[in-house]
């Protein structure tokens, strides 16, 4: 059973087996929302970008984002999203619900919404930021911590 | 500058085609179109080929010389172009361009995807590449869910009603009736879609264009060699524009500001305006889309596509027709050809030839990639 | 040597609950003799995608936002647990990157049963009083594991709690902690097993009672205390009984106990719950009020701390409290859902 899968799992050349390198470079924007600031005009943005989206500039410094905000809009998926043998299997309950999320401090950023029914979400809801695990590659694999959001 | 024609096309139907693979429905839309010019292939000197992701749909890369070799084509510059879904129309643009600029007199525009040699769940994954893989994708944002999240903003602004949703599906199934290469050709209701399997709320599994195997291809040529076609139809505006690949860097959740973009810059192209425009292909991936696209595209008022629906005037013998072929909705969507499937059925009802036939003067075809990232818009004339 | 103390605490309680009635019909048990003989009536259960870790990190984002001090001021980070996710790979280090402590940090995983967590303050404490550093974190977190079916599904839980521990503006001092330890095989867990097996009867008296006894005993002399000098206790709390007796055999009143014996409604939360019971205790006690904790890890240990809160306790409690979190906005699972965000 477990040579099956370990066989299945590496023949999936559609995902691949990703290299830890990957979830290690993301750490910064997955743990701790860190975004950057425009040293020219103050835009914030996240994730972190190379040359500011708003006045072009590249002199920029890190900004982590409070985690607090606001749902601008969301969607409960119900369709599946991990079949046995997929390399990286998402980690969250079946549906789950995806949100865009307007921070406090301007930017959106797209996450799941955990710990929360559907009939509890609405446009307009104060959300909070939260450390989960977003997916694992498989029993054996590593765990890919990151932000998901729950109702404040 | 000289003008540039399509002379001929060729498609395979669309749908779960298990028998084909890859190539052979790429070869297979490729031989039709150029039967179809009435050319000998020695005549095309390039290929440009639209696919979103034959790497992780069947593990198949550089199919642009490959296909070009099982299409009699060695030898000729071979191009394979990835805009998400809107690959196709990028690569028709790509050959727009290179004989525009007389480098090339007769360019093979194909698109194709073979989508079904993996499980539905595989494809759904697949299809989320076009999104932002580390900040949409990876944390289980799926297309639907893209679309959808859409489609709840405009619901929640504008009033859009899920009924409204749809009454796209119920038009384009309709118009897909008569269309012998779509893939579902079955009359619904607007039960029927309510009714049908939650996808990712508020989308149900009939707002969704279903997962299908197909090619199109067009044979684009300059002014000098379509004058002696028969039919010719000319490319009038070809205009493509981008916008940020994640919904959250966009300032508006109602629009895709890059489907103005490309509209604008089209109708100034082909000097043209709205009123000019007699029919519609619009990139229906998802119900929303097309509602979306009516208001982007400036033929309904902010807001109001989803009334417009309603009062069908996009109906086939309605004011504006949108998808007379059945669109991506119901004709089906194999990725990278459903921009090149849109040129054919713009072709097609220039010549008086389309299955649904509206006898426009004038086409516009509208293909989007991801949630909205590449926008592609082109005018057809006579 | 330098004064040491608490600077800051944060509790986590995932919103999950499931009644033991609950537990009890899906294995069509007798409720009311199971309730009654675990004096346990509910269990916080995890989110499907919260583990030791991502715990973790919540309780210690609470203890230093809490404690008012930036994660580069914190020089060590010490984790218990008995469910690190992870046989090889730190929890430590994932803990320390979200909360953005210090490079040069001192850090490890810890186990010691239900104790690691206990066990973490006594190294961060250490580390303070002799100068090594100038605070540090100590965090008991736990996704309990228990067989479907076995007794100790009915409490085996989900918690974290994170203490800052340092030698400037504490809201509690450390007065002394010592510990007692023997080879007691009463509970276990091999790797590579998901699920630990029990000595039953076996967990009592030469196991729970004889190790919080004697640790308590040796708390008493080491303070020159009688049990009514403390005006709060906190005993490790497998179930709602054990604590309760050892409280009653060692002198306590149950007045002395109520503030922090939290397991009847969340259940054991294993490496947290000692600990988890300190916060309730302090999000509650007054200024110049002594506590006695002695925590429990099978195996066998427990270890003994006499805190003293301060003047600063009123002004430093996080929110959500933990009764907040065992009263607002709770979500009972029926048996399956819970199996699901408990399948590991």
């Amino acid at each position: 059973m477990l040579a099956a899968q370990e066989q299945q799992r590496s023949s999936t050349f559609s995902e691949g087996e990703k290299v830890p390198a990957r979830t290690w470079r993301n750490m910064p924007s997955f743990y701790n929302l860190t975004g950057s600031r425009c040293n020219g005009c103050s835009h914030l943005e996240f994730p972190k970008a190379a040359a500011c989206r708003k006045c072009g500039s590249q002199d920029l410094s890190e900004h982590s984002f409070s985690g607090t905000g606001k749902i601008e809009t969301y969607t409960i998926i119900r369709q599946p999203f991990n079949e046995e043998g997929m390399a990286e299997q998402l980690v969250c309950s079946s549906p789950y619900a995806i949100a865009i999320v307007r921070l406090d401090e301007g930017p959106m950023i797209t996450a799941q919404l955990a710990d929360c029914e559907a009939g509890e979400i609405a446009i307009g809801k104060p959300v909070k930021a939260v450390l989960r695990k977003i997916s694992e590659g498989g029993d054996d694999g590593l765990i890919r911590y990151g932000y998901k959001f729950v109702l404040a | 500058m000289s003008r540039v024609a399509i002379i001929g096309c060729g498609m395979t139907s669309f749908g779960q085609q298990w028998d084909k693979g890859l190539v052979d429905l790429a070869v297979a839309a490729s031989l039709r179109a150029m039967q179809d010019a009435g050319t000998e292939s020695r005549i095309v000197d390039a290929v440009y080929c639209g696919n979103m992701s034959s790497g992780m749909f069947t593990g198949q890369e550089h199919i642009s010389s490959m296909i070009a070799d099982a299409a009699g084509l060695r030898m000729v510059p071979s191009t394979r172009v990835e805009a998400a879904c809107a690959s196709g129309a990028v690569a028709l643009r790509q050959a727009f361009l290179a004989v525009k600029s007389g480098l090339h007199g007769c360019v093979l525009a194909l698109g194709v995807e073979k989508m079904t040699d993996v499980s539905s769940t595989m494809s759904t994954r697949i299809l989320s590449a076009a999104s932002s893989q580390d900040y949409e994708a990876s944390i289980g944002a799926t297309f639907p869910g893209l679309y959808a999240m859409l489609a709840r903003k405009h619901m929640d602004r504008y009033n859009t009603k899920e009924e409204q949703l749809a009454m796209v599906a119920v038009k384009n199934h309709d118009n897909a009736l008569a269309n012998p290469y779509a893939h579902l050709r079955k009359k619904i209701s607007v039960d029927d879609v309510m009714q049908s399997q939650r996808i990712a709320d508020p989308l149900k599994l009939l707002d969704c264009a279903p997962v299908s195997d197909g090619a199109a291809a067009v044979i684009v040529a300059s002014e000098k060699i379509a004058g002696k076609a028969d039919t010719p139809v000319w490319i009038e505006a070809s205009a493509q524009s981008s916008d940020s690949i994640s919904l959250h860097h966009r300032e508006d959740l109602t629009t895709f500001k890059a489907s103005a973009c490309a509209a604008r810059e089209a109708f100034r192209q082909a000097r043209t305006g709205l009123n000019e425009i007699d029919c519609l292909e619009l990139h229906d991936c998802f119900t929303i889309a097309e509602i979306l696209a009516l208001e982007d595209l400036g033929f309904a008022e902010k807001g109001s596509g989803g009334k417009m629906v309603e009062e069908g005037l996009t109906h086939v013998g309605g004011k504006i027709p949108a998808n007379p072929s059945g669109g991506l909705k119901a004709k089906g969507h194999p990725i990278g050809a459903s921009g090149i499937a849109q040129a054919i059925e713009a072709t097609w009802q220039l010549r008086g030839t389309a299955a649904n036939n509206t006898s426009p003067s004038k086409v516009l075809t509208h293909n989007v990639g991801g949630s909205g990232a590449t926008a592609v818009v082109h005018i057809f004339g006579r | 040597m330098e004064k040491a103390g608490i600077a800051g605490y944060g509790a986590y309680i995932p919103r999950f609950r499931i009644k033991v009635e609950e537990i009890a019909r899906a294995w069509g048990r007798d409720a009311e003799a199971l309730k009654k003989s675990l004096c346990v009536n509910e269990k916080a259960v995890p989110g499907i995608d919260e583990d030791t870790a991502t715990m973790a990190v919540e309780a210690g984002r609470k203890a230093l936002a809490a404690a008012g001090m930036p994660g580069e001021s914190i020089g060590a980070l010490f984790i218990g647990s008995e469910s690190h996710p992870y046989a090889v790979k730190p929890t430590a280090t994932v803990v320390a990157e979200s909360l953005r402590l210090s490079r040069g940090l001192f850090s490890a995983d810890l186990e010691f049963a239900c104790k690691a967590g206990t066990s973490a303050m006594q190294i961060v404490y250490s580390m303070v009083r002799s100068g090594m550093i100038k605070a540090g974190v100590a965090i008991g977190s736990d996704v309990a594991q228990a067989n479907p079916n076995d007794a100790l599904e009915c409490t085996a839980s989900a918690g974290s709690a994170a203490l800052v521990l340092g030698s400037e503006n504490l809201l509690a001092e450390l007065d002394a902690t010592c510990s007692f330890a023997t080879d007691t095989p009463d509970f276990w867990r091999r790797q590579e097993q998901p699920y630990p097996k029990h000595g039953g009867q076996f967990t009592g008296k030469p196991a729970y009672y004889r190790h919080v006894s004697e640790c308590t005993q040796r708390m008493l002399q080491l303070t020159d205390s009688g049990p009514q000098d403390f005006d709060h206790v906190i005993f490790h709390q497998p179930n709602g009984k054990f604590p309760v007796e050892a409280a009653k055999m060692l002198g306590f009143t149950e007045k002395q106990l109520e503030k922090g014996l939290l397991v009847r409604q969340i259940g054991n939360c294993y490496s947290a719950s000692s600990l988890i019971g300190l916060c309730s205790v302090l999000d509650q006690a007054g200024p110049g009020e002594r506590i006695l904790m002695v925590s429990y890890g099978s195996g066998a240990g427990a270890d003994g701390f006499a805190f003293r809160t301060t003047s600063l306790l009123a002004g430093k409690r996080p929110v959500p409290s933990v009764s907040q979190m065992m009263s607002d906005n709770l979500q009972y699972l029926k048996y399956e859902k819970y199996i699901m965000n408990t399948r590991r």
